[in-house]
């Protein structure tokens, strides 16, 4: 699993994605930006991103910090904009 | 050097030349749509050939300056002189460059600073632009500007565009169709958009894709219909031809401020086109429809282009009609303002240089055949030879084969003399390769002395050896420029002595018997005979008694002399240390002459006189002392006998009386320093040649014989002895030093000129 969150975290804490995040992954991202639709996803850190995971940033339109860390989507995709 | 720079060298240079015209036509024009093209479609050819190579500076200012004029082609940069500036002296640091690599195999130094200096000046061209970078590009965000970096230098590849909508319950058999996407080979854009929308009532269901995926790429399509083989029946795709872009494709990728569409940008919204236009209206459902928006607008954005994708976003509400109306209209935008005269000829010319660019040696055909079949009658002689050496052999009476040998060499002579002829055609170039470098030369020279000239060329077709002609330029030059500068008063003069205020140059080249008369005329002041006496007296050229005795046409003359310079001052131009006294040698060189003619307020024509081609010279071989020399006949007037007695000893040297003139005789070996022989014989056999308009006789001890031969131009050593006009091999295999009379006697003629 690679979607951190503290569980003690203020409301506005970053959500932060880490290493691979996989097709499971899409789902505790999910969760826990329908929890805290404040929260912020900091993707720098995941390495490669499942298409899932993606579509979950693409839905829920989360403010994200800075450039993801998986050069593909770094690379091609566009940031989803917070809506 | 391997073949391909050589190649690009020579291209470069004929690139560099056929714009160089163009910009000067642009100039004159500047509502020249067809010059803007080729301007432009000669510095894209440039850039790509400079590309081949690893010359990143010569590379980046080619594309600067492509962008520049790309944007002057779709009419939103105006063409100004500045431009025309910038882009002539990028085409001198091109030409410049060239040089340097052909030499060293490498720019130069100071390539790298003069490089991004121009570079700079074509961006600040293009900076107040239309679509203006100061306010769109800090909004442009890093992924944008990663999605144009692997975009440079795919101009001219077809791309395939892809559209990727998976299933939606693609996850749970495994699949991610991003991790499908990474493998596409040569992608330049991606997409990622819900496929249907989705609405904030529904459930979220994190594993039900619902997404629609486009991506454009440059690899061949059968590599990317591999990737996706496994999910062929969600894929579409598709080529998209070059040809669909005409103003799209070579346009500057890099710069976000060029108004052109990236090829990726355009290849998306036509993507978007096609989707909406594959739909029927009814069932183009409401989430393909924002899809196809989104990626419209998202691509426009990326490039700066908010308006344009603010445009899509209201068609959007219109329904799937307006926004693919909308996305139309931004496509066909950027082709129509591009091509305003004619969409195929903008890009479709795939021969950038045209049917007539110059190549290294081009020849007719025509002359070839020529060749050809004189070859042919050449082994038809050869033929009649062994004929003849059977008669021989059978006895046939020598008077009879005598007859038939001598009909046989004059045969084969007149075949061989044709053949020569014929060969020598081939290396004839017209001036006009010439003549074409003047253009520029000329408007320089004028702009930097602010004078307004016109520059009239005739005769540009006359031709001429290759050697000659590439030989021509320099002392043309001097010749151009010292008339603009000295020759030409300035405007207020012209007005006050009722001339047109543009000063008049006139290039001319005409056929004058076996040779060639290139001359330059102005319509300037004239040369001033009392100017050039004075200025003679006071460089000390010549003594004030005889100048004062000249007439009028052999004092013009004298600007040829070494030493005399006729600016008053110094002048920019053509005050570089080099006297016309250089012309009159560079002429000679090639075995011509040069003359002026000059009317005080009405103009001067300087001429050269040269030689057509280096052809079979009529040589007549002399003796001195006890040596042989050749003597081109054409400079031999007559060879006379006179008794000794008729020579007489006059002050400073000796001379006699021909048809009753007085010429002056020199002998041939004192001429050649060989020391002073007795004299021996009652004859004294004279050489009367006419040298610089004055006849002088030379004696030489013997005739002994005619010859035509080619007389090569002196070389190396012998090239710096004075008089020595060529050599030639004799039949026994001695060479003959050619002698050139004007050389020999240029010293001894002067007090003879009086």
């Amino acid at each position: 699993m690679a979607v951190v969150r503290r569980t003690d975290a203020e409301p506005g804490t970053p959500v932060r994605l880490e290493g691979v995040c996989p097709v499971e992954d899409a789902e505790t991202l999910a969760s826990l930006i329908l929890e805290d639709p404040s929260a912020p996803v900091d993707w720098t850190a995941c390495t490669r991103m499942h298409t899932a995971v993606y579509q979950v940033l693409l839905r829920l339109r989360p403010t994200i910090l800075g450039t993801c860390g998986d050069p593909f989507v770094g690379r091609w995709l566009t940031p989803p904009s917070p809506g | 050097m391997n073949d391909l720079l050589e190649q690009f060298l020579d291209e470069t240079r004929e690139l560099v030349q056929s714009a160089t015209e163009d910009l000067l036509a642009l100039e004159a024009a500047p509502g020249d749509a067809e010059a803007v093209n080729r301007v432009f479609r000669a510095f894209h050819t440039l850039k790509g050939s400079v590309g081949l190579f690893d010359f990143p500076p010569w590379f980046s200012l080619l594309h600067a300056a492509e962008d520049c004029l790309s944007a002057a082609r779709a009419a939103t940069l105006a063409v100004d002189s500045a431009l025309v500036d910038l882009a002539l002296e990028t085409l001198d640091a091109t030409g410049r460059w060239a040089d340097a690599v052909e030499i060293g195999g490498a720019l130069p130094e100071t390539a790298d600073a003069e490089g991004s200096a121009l570079a700079g000046r074509y961006r600040s061209l293009l900076s107040p632009g239309p679509e203006t970078r100061a306010t769109d590009a800090p909004a442009l965000p890093v992924w944008a500007s990663r999605l144009s970096e692997p975009l440079s230098g795919i101009e001219g590849r077809p791309l395939i565009a892809v559209r990727y909508q998976p299933r939606g319950d693609c996850f749970f058999s495994g699949d991610d169709p991003l991790g499908l996407v990474r493998k596409v080979p040569g992608l330049l854009a991606v997409t990622v958009e819900p496929a249907v929308p989705w609405s904030p009532d529904d459930e979220f269901d994190a594993f039900a894709c619902n997404l629609a995926i486009t991506l454009v790429s440059e690899a061949p399509r059968a590599e990317i219909e591999t990737v996706f083989r496994l999910v062929g029946d969600q894929v579409t795709v598709v080529d998209l031809p070059t040809a669909i872009y005409p103003r799209i494709v070579p346009s500057g990728t890099m710069s976000a401020g060029a108004p052109a569409l990236e090829p990726v940008v355009a290849a998306i919204l036509a993507e978007q086109v096609r989707v909406l236009a594959a739909s029927d209206e009814a069932d183009t459902d409401a989430g393909r429809l924002e899809a196809c928006a989104r990626s419209a607008m998202n691509a426009l954005r990326s490039t700066g282009r908010s308006s344009a994708a603010e445009r899509c976003g209201q068609a959007l509400g219109s329904g799937p009609d307006a926004l693919r109306a909308a996305i139309e209209a931004i496509l066909s935008n950027r082709t129509d303002a591009a091509t305003p005269t004619d969409g195929e000829e903008a890009y479709g010319a795939s021969d950038p240089l045209g049917g007539d660019a110059a190549r290294t040696l081009r020849v007719d055909s025509a002359r070839v055949d020529v060749l050809v079949a004189l070859v042919g009658e050449l082994v038809v002689a050869r033929n009649g030879l062994g004929h003849l050496a059977a008669q021989a052999e059978a006895g046939e009476d020598a008077g009879t084969l005598a007859r038939a040998i001598r009909e046989a060499d004059a045969n084969i002579g007149r075949l061989s003399t044709t053949l020569h002829r014929s060969a020598i055609s081939l290396r004839l170039t017209p001036l006009s390769s010439v003549f074409r470098r003047f253009g520029r030369q000329v408007r320089d020279a004028a702009r930097g002395l602010g004078k307004d000239v016109v520059l009239v060329v005739e005769g540009e077709a006359t031709e001429a050896d290759k050697g000659i002609v590439e030989n021509m330029f320099e002392p043309l030059l001097h010749v151009v420029r010292n008339a603009i500068d000295h020759g030409l008063e300035d405007a207020a003069n012209r007005r006050q002595v009722g001339k047109p205020e543009a000063g008049r140059i006139r290039l001319k080249a005409e056929q004058d018997g076996d040779g060639i008369v290139v001359s330059v005329s102005d319509d300037g002041r004239g040369i001033d005979p009392a100017f050039i006496r004075r200025r003679a007296v006071e460089r000390g050229l010549l003594q004030p008694e005889p100048v004062a005795t000249m007439d009028d046409a052999a004092v013009t003359d004298l600007i040829f002399a070494p030493g005399f310079s006729t600016a008053e001052s110094v002048g920019a131009l053509s005050g570089r240390g080099v006297g016309m006294d250089a012309v009159r040698a560079a002429a000679a060189r090639m075995g011509g002459r040069v003359s002026v003619e000059s009317r005080v307020g009405l103009g001067t024509t300087i001429r050269l006189h040269l030689p057509r081609t280096i052809a079979l010279a009529r040589i007549m071989v002399v003796g001195a002392g006890t040596e042989s020399y050749g003597i081109a006949m054409d400079a031999v007037v007559e060879v006379v006998r006179r008794p000794r007695t008729c020579v007489h000893a006059v002050a400073g040297g000796n001379a006699t009386v021909l048809r009753g003139r007085t010429v002056p005789v020199f002998r041939l070996v004192e001429l050649l320093g060989r020391g002073d022989r007795p004299l021996d014989g009652d004859d004294a056999l004279l050489l009367v040649v006419r040298v610089n308009g004055e006849t002088i006789a030379v004696e030489v001890d013997r005739f002994e014989a005619r010859i035509d031969a080619v007389v090569r131009p002196p070389a190396s050593l012998v090239g710096s002895v004075a008089g020595v006009g060529g050599t030639t091999m004799l039949g026994d295999g001695r060479v003959l030093l050619v002698l050139d009379p004007a050389g020999i006697l240029a010293d001894a003629s002067a007090p003879a000129g009086g």
